[in-house]
């Protein structure tokens, strides 16, 4: 009888392990060959993106989820603009040196952040992803990849103890497209972007014109 | 008996000075030990009249005086970490630091969440609560904006506590002051930078007070040199920057003991060959040496009698003591080696007092003229100056007289000789015009103008080292306030109103940044104006809680009405507080003092008139200032010289008749003019050191003049030669001084003592019958 539960349990474990497998990516260390795969898939463009995006913000200590929705627009050389639609509308100018906000019709609030590294090391980080700049990413972070299906996944652990007593972790998946960055902080909340028809795309003048607000 | 008796009443008053002197220094050195301070700081005099800023302002400057920063630099920042960790170990437990910072725990950003998330309704600005006030609905619309936006500075978990997310403005404000005070960042726990393509980490000391008295040659400061060349030579791609006025301090007393030492050597060989040349006779050396000895003990003596401290410059300075105090030495003696038949030594006085007098006086009016200064080392030399000539000038009366006998003369050396006759009477009414004229033609040169920046050139390492610093720290000039008020509160309520100024011009663009207690920590007053702002929302809490899904709605309420404006600097976490720890003065005579520190101002005469129109505050810009009161100062020195040529005026007048006075007047206004064209010509301006050494040109160089004009049986020439050539060693000696202030006094005296020979060999001379 006791022999039979082990069986049991041992049964159990390797159940759990191929469901592991299965559902899990194997993640490697970031090399050449992901790299070349990265730009077989087409993903990474150096001119500027457009696109879609909702934003869902995980509060764990009270297991609030914060949801919105806007579009997206990101520049090699300006930084990213989030255009936040709803629920309440908000411009957020991700600059590499700089963070603007605007929130209704108040005036924008314009920090500068050259100075403060580990907004600057986000913030290269960032944009960094979206234009497969990989060297700029490992300079900070960890790299990891899996790929399964035509579906692949980066994760940036950063290296610096300081930058990773605010962020965890990110991790971001796409395919011919970036599907979704989810950026997991060290207090355990977590930010979820999902990201819908963010191709290349020339930006208006008017949109070039918002990095100057 | 009797002649025993009568020989101690002759060199009473010579015995006198010289026991009082020794017996009141031994007992001044036991009542408090005396220092020897090396810092430039000292020098400075203090800049304000109101007696408890001055210690303020002192207490502030010591301490930020005892920090040193060193510079780890390497183009691989594993490697600058690695150098800088091992260069922290070497250092770390030396004694040298009573602290001593290169890894710092407190940067985690968890210490200030917790600040904020706790006192958040405390701690609003004038911005928010302006805000709030105008339309507290359309806050609260811009907060959800804020909350939904795609990233939030402040932490969302403490929505429950913050429903307007108000956090988020403070820490705006926060990363505002601390991006603008640092461009330090941490990198695995240390603060570093990068510039040029090279990682700079940050290690930041303070040394005890044993080490900042740096006249321990072999103190601290060489630990830390040694430890950093070892780290340096041992990396080979790492540098060792060091910042800091320790370090200046440390390398000026050393290169100062140097040259003390060098000057000093140099002037006593000098003086004592060139006396073995000219006296061919070992007997003087005695003579020479006891003057010297002497006027060296008691100027000595007088300067640890009146001064509890003093500078090592005064005793730079005070080795032109080695040329003036043997020249009554030198006249006596040549006087003797013309002796008359039947004429002794007293015989001898009697014909010299008047003239040692005449000359002692002048050349003490114009050190004492020094005392009027407002720079403690100016007062330190005229007290050393003054004790050591009136030592010489009695020992030359009193002594001397009973020390010289005829074995002391060789009859065949160049002193004992007759002058020749060199009367050129009208040489000096022509080099009294042609000087004037000099002086006229170069008139629109002369100006007075003192810049103390350009007064002293760091060695190389330290100009390196101050250079990684401007660009580690992110500022190269930083100047400061002081605030005062009655309680900590009103300091903060004092300090809000003229950094709310300050930021002004920086928004202008005219400072870099001021940093400030008050950045962080708001006065009560402040406190409850941003309670008082929060109490505005209440009425939106419902609504506002509804949409973010809050249970809790009377909490909001009950946490805000029952806030108490109770935060003080205690309070701070500790990567706030080690960013204004320093700026807290305490109290001085029951007042409160806090600094304000201003980076990088482009216009300090505006920052000096916003100080003006606050009564509690002063502004402090110490190379500026200082610049400026020597400017002060040297035309208030030029007054006094003025005054102190009229006193001498009538000294000679009085002493020497009408006549002849008025002739001698013409030596000192030569004088003045040639050195005053000379230097304007060569594009100096007239600075407080060049009128300092002028003072002191006139006092010394009259000396010859009145020698030159006494009845002194064909001697003088040759008396007036070699105290001129003593001078001019002791003080040419100067001229190769690193220090630029020593440097500028040795060539005004040289200069200056030159064109008074000058005038000497063309005074007019009576033979003695």
């Amino acid at each position: 009888m006791k022999k039979l539960s082990v069986y049991i349990v041992l049964f159990i474990l390797c159940l759990f392990r191929i469901f592991a497998s299965t559902s899990g990516n194997e993640y490697v260390k970031f090399g050449e060959k992901e790299i070349e795969y990265l730009k077989n898939c087409g993903v990474f463009s150096s001119s500027s993106l457009k696109g879609n995006f909702t934003q869902t913000k995980t509060v764990t200590s009270s297991g609030r989820k914060l949801e919105s929705s806007g579009r997206v627009q990101i520049d090699p050389q300006r930084g990213i603009v989030w255009y936040t639609e709803k629920p309440y509308s908000s411009i957020l100018i991700v600059g590499s040196t700089n963070l603007v906000q605007k929130t209704g019709s108040g005036k924008p609030v314009r920090l500068d952040m050259s100075k403060n590294r580990i907004y600057t090391h986000i913030a290269q980080a960032m944009e960094s992803i979206f234009f497969g700049d990989f060297s700029t990413m490992q300079k900070s972070f960890n790299c990891s990849f899996a790929a399964k299906n035509g579906t692949w996944n980066i994760r940036l652990k950063p290296k610096d103890k300081i930058l990773s007593s605010f962020i965890s972790e990110i991790n971001i998946e796409g395919n011919s497209q970036i599907k979704s960055l989810l950026l997991e902080e060290a207090s355990d909340d977590s930010i979820l972007y999902r990201f819908e028809n963010l191709v290349p795309e020339e930006l208006s003048s008017e949109e070039t014109e918002i990095y100057n607000m | 008996m009797k002649k025993q008796k009568s020989t101690i009443c002759r060199i009473l008053p010579f015995l006198l000075y010289h026991i009082a002197v020794v017996l009141c220094a031994v007992v001044c050195c036991m009542i408090s030990a005396r220092r020897v301070r090396t810092d430039f700081t000292d020098i400075i005099p203090s800049r304000n009249t109101n007696k408890a800023v001055s210690a303020a302002e002192k207490k502030f400057t010591e301490n930020q005086n005892a920090n040193v920063n060193i510079f780890i630099g390497c183009a691989d920042f594993d490697r600058a970490e690695t150098a800088a960790r091992e260069l922290f170990s070497i250092l770390d437990g030396q004694g040298i630091f009573s602290e001593l910072t290169l890894e710092n725990e407190s940067v985690s950003a968890d210490a200030v969440k917790d600040f904020i998330n706790s006192n958040v309704y405390l701690l609003l600005d004038d911005e928010t609560q302006e805000k709030i006030k105008a339309n507290p609905s359309a806050f609260q619309e811009e907060s959800l904006a804020t909350i939904f936006s795609a990233m939030t500075l402040s932490d969302l978990g403490n929505l429950e506590n913050d429903p307007f997310l108000l956090s988020e403005s403070v820490w705006r404000s926060f990363l505002n002051e601390i991006s603008d005070a640092t461009s330090l960042s941490p990198r695995n726990n240390l603060l570093c930078s990068e510039a040029d393509g090279i990682w700079y980490i940050m290690m930041s000391g303070k040394l005890t007070n044993k080490n900042i008295a740096v006249t321990d040659r072999n103190g601290g400061i060489r630990s830390i040199y040694a430890a950093g060349d070892s780290i340096a030579e041992k990396y080979g791609d790492v540098s060792v920057n060091y910042s800091g006025i320790p370090f200046h301090s440390w390398e000026g007393a050393n290169s100062s003991q140097k040259e003390i030492t060098l000057i000093s050597a140099f002037s006593i060989i000098a003086v004592l060959v060139m006396f073995l040349i000219v006296c061919r006779n070992l007997h003087i050396l005695k003579l020479f040496i006891v003057s010297l000895l002497l006027a060296t003990v008691s100027a000595a003596g007088c300067l640890v009698i009146f001064f509890r401290e003093f500078n090592v410059m005064t005793l730079i300075f005070g080795t032109t003591l080695i040329g003036t105090c043997i020249d009554y030495a030198i006249h006596f003696y040549t006087r003797y080696t013309h002796k008359q038949d039947g004429e002794n030594t007293w015989d001898i006085r009697k014909k010299l007092v008047k003239s040692l007098s005449v000359s002692f006086l002048s050349t003490e009016l114009c050190y004492a003229l020094l005392l009027l200064s407002e720079y403690p080392v100016l007062r330190q030399i005229a007290v050393f100056s003054c004790g050591g000539l009136l030592s010489s000038y009695l020992t030359t009366l009193f002594l001397y007289p009973n020390m010289i006998s005829e074995k002391d003369i060789n009859r065949k050396s160049f002193i004992a000789k007759q002058d020749k006759k060199t009367e050129v009477p009208f040489l000096l009414p022509v080099l009294a015009v042609l000087s004037t004229v000099l002086l006229a033609v170069n008139l629109p040169n002369v100006k007075i103008h003192n810049d103390i920046t350009s007064l002293y050139v760091p060695s190389p390492r330290l100009l390196d080292g101050e250079t990684v610093a401007a660009k580690v720290l992110g500022y190269s000039s930083v100047s400061y306030a002081v605030i005062g008020g009655s309680s900590e509160e009103d300091v903060l309520q004092n300090e809000s109103r003229f950094t709310a100024e300050l930021k002004k011009q920086q928004n202008e663009g005219k400072l870099k940044c001021c940093i400030a207690c008050s950045s962080f920590i708001p006065s009560v007053s402040q406190q409850e104006k941003s309670i008082e702002a929060a109490k505005l929302l209440i009425p939106n809490k419902e609504k506002q809680c509804n949409i973010l899904g809050i249970d809790s709605v009377e909490k909001v309420t009950e946490v805000i009405e029952n806030l108490q404006p109770s935060l003080t600097i205690s309070d701070l976490p500790p990567q706030l507080s080690s960013l204004v720890s320093g700026l807290v003065i305490g109290e001085i005579e029951n007042i409160r003092y806090n600094a304000v520190l201003i980076q990088n101002a482009e216009n300090e005469d505006e920052i000096a008139e916003i100080a003006a129109g606050y009564p509690d505050v002063t502004y402090f810009r110490t190379a500026t200032d200082i610049s400026r009161s020597l400017d002060i100062l040297t035309r208030r020195i030029c007054i006094l010289s003025g005054i102190a040529f009229a006193v001498i005026a009538v000294l000679l007048v009085a002493v020497l008749g009408l006549s002849k006075g008025v002739k001698m007047l013409l030596a000192p206004y030569t004088i003045a003019c040639l050195t005053i064209a000379v230097t304007s010509f060569s594009g100096m301006y007239i600075d407080f050191f060049f009128i300092t050494g002028m003072i002191l040109t006139l006092g010394l160089g009259l000396d010859y003049i009145v020698f030159a004009y006494d009845k002194g049986r064909g001697t003088s020439f040759k008396a007036v030669l070699f105290s001129f050539i003593t001078t001019e060693l002791s003080f040419g000696t100067l001229v190769f001084s690193s220090f630029r202030p020593v440097h500028i006094f040795g060539v005004t005296v040289f200069t200056g003592i030159f064109a008074a020979y000058l005038c000497a060999l063309t005074s007019g001379r009576k033979e003695e019958k």
